[in-house]
């Protein structure tokens, strides 16, 4: 039994970082250059792969309405190489699980299959979009797991918030 | 001589720095986030040994000592904290309700709020610039 009790919005108690956050979240999200779709699968992989309840649960509309349905959701699995996924969705999904297993071990192969679809820029902004992702997720897990939730569909994170 | 990145236009030697100056519409609202975390109530001196142990265990580069959690001159408030950091680090879901009440019989929410988003801003980086860099087997970097 915990002696202290932590609140869900237990990151609102330091502001000023909270807000930069998601000043920062916002406009890699809606203001980027990668489409949402991309990004959306890159997050929801390191969700199921980090094991955070909430971000599994979570869809972002802006990604669902560029066409992320759910059935392709699905196909984020371990099978997903033989999957009818699209080669864009394997290259970032084969990206974020060199991120979050072992970041030294990107392959020359993958760094060309990563350039074919993205521009250097885009490179980037997936990139830190993936570290932004697992970093969060695992405060998530770290301040108590949550228990498992159904989907969701919310707002994209924007900057100003709408 | 090759450059210390695979991706085109990263030329210098500071991977993450040079990445992030392809895209300052990021690059200025993470230094924000990160010089607001390093503002808040934590002391910058803890802040750096977390995002120390957090880069060695994640095998970048550090400069500096690399905290040891069972050292002996820490005291139970820094030990708590870098315990905190290096579980972050290798998997959250070791983080039980015994290191969470260690940590606050310590820090303040406040603390804990500012502690947390540090260590994922950390981990964040440090996977970045492993990702980003080339690989050594890839000749003079």
């Amino acid at each position: 039994m915990a002696r202290h009790r932590i609140p869900p919005d237990v990151l609102d108690q330091n502001p000023d970082a909270a807000a930069a956050f998601w000043r920062l979240y916002g406009i890699l999200w809606s203001h980027g250059t990668v489409d949402q779709p991309t990004k959306e699968v890159a997050r929801l992989r390191n969700a199921r792969t980090t094991g955070c309840n909430y971000c599994k649960a979570v869809r972002f509309e802006g990604a669902r309405e560029a066409g992320l349905t759910e059935n392709r959701v699905d196909l984020i699995d371990d099978d997903y190489r033989s999957s009818a996924l699209a080669e864009r969705d394997k290259v970032v999904i084969a990206y974020v699980d060199t991120m979050l297993h072992d970041p030294h071990a990107l392959t020359p192969a993958q760094r060309e299959a990563l350039l074919s679809e993205l521009d250097a820029g885009q490179v980037v902004e997936l990139t830190l979009g993936i570290g932004l992702f697992h970093g969060f997720s695992k405060i998530a897990v770290a301040l108590g797991p949550p228990p498992d939730m159904p989907t969701m569909v919310v707002p994209t994170p924007d900057w100003p918030p709408r | 001589m090759t450059s210390a990145s695979w991706v085109p236009g990263v030329e210098g030697k500071r991977v993450v720095d040079d990445a992030l100056a392809l895209r300052p519409d990021l690059e200025g609202p993470l230094d924000d986030l990160r010089t607001t975390i390093r503002n808040g109530p934590v002391e910058p001196e803890l802040l750096d040994a977390c995002d120390a142990l957090i880069r060695h265990r994640l095998g970048v580069p550090v400069k500096g000592p690399i905290p040891d959690t069972g050292a002996a001159d820490l005291d139970d408030r820094q030990r708590a904290v870098l315990v905190l950091a290096e579980q972050f680090v290798i998997d959250p879901h070791g983080i039980d309700s015994a290191m969470r009440d260690a940590l606050l019989d310590h820090c303040s929410l406040a603390e804990l709020a500012t502690l947390v988003q540090a260590c994922a801003v950390f981990d964040a980086l440090a996977r970045m610039e492993a990702v980003l860099s080339r690989p050594a087997s890839d000749g003079d970097a």
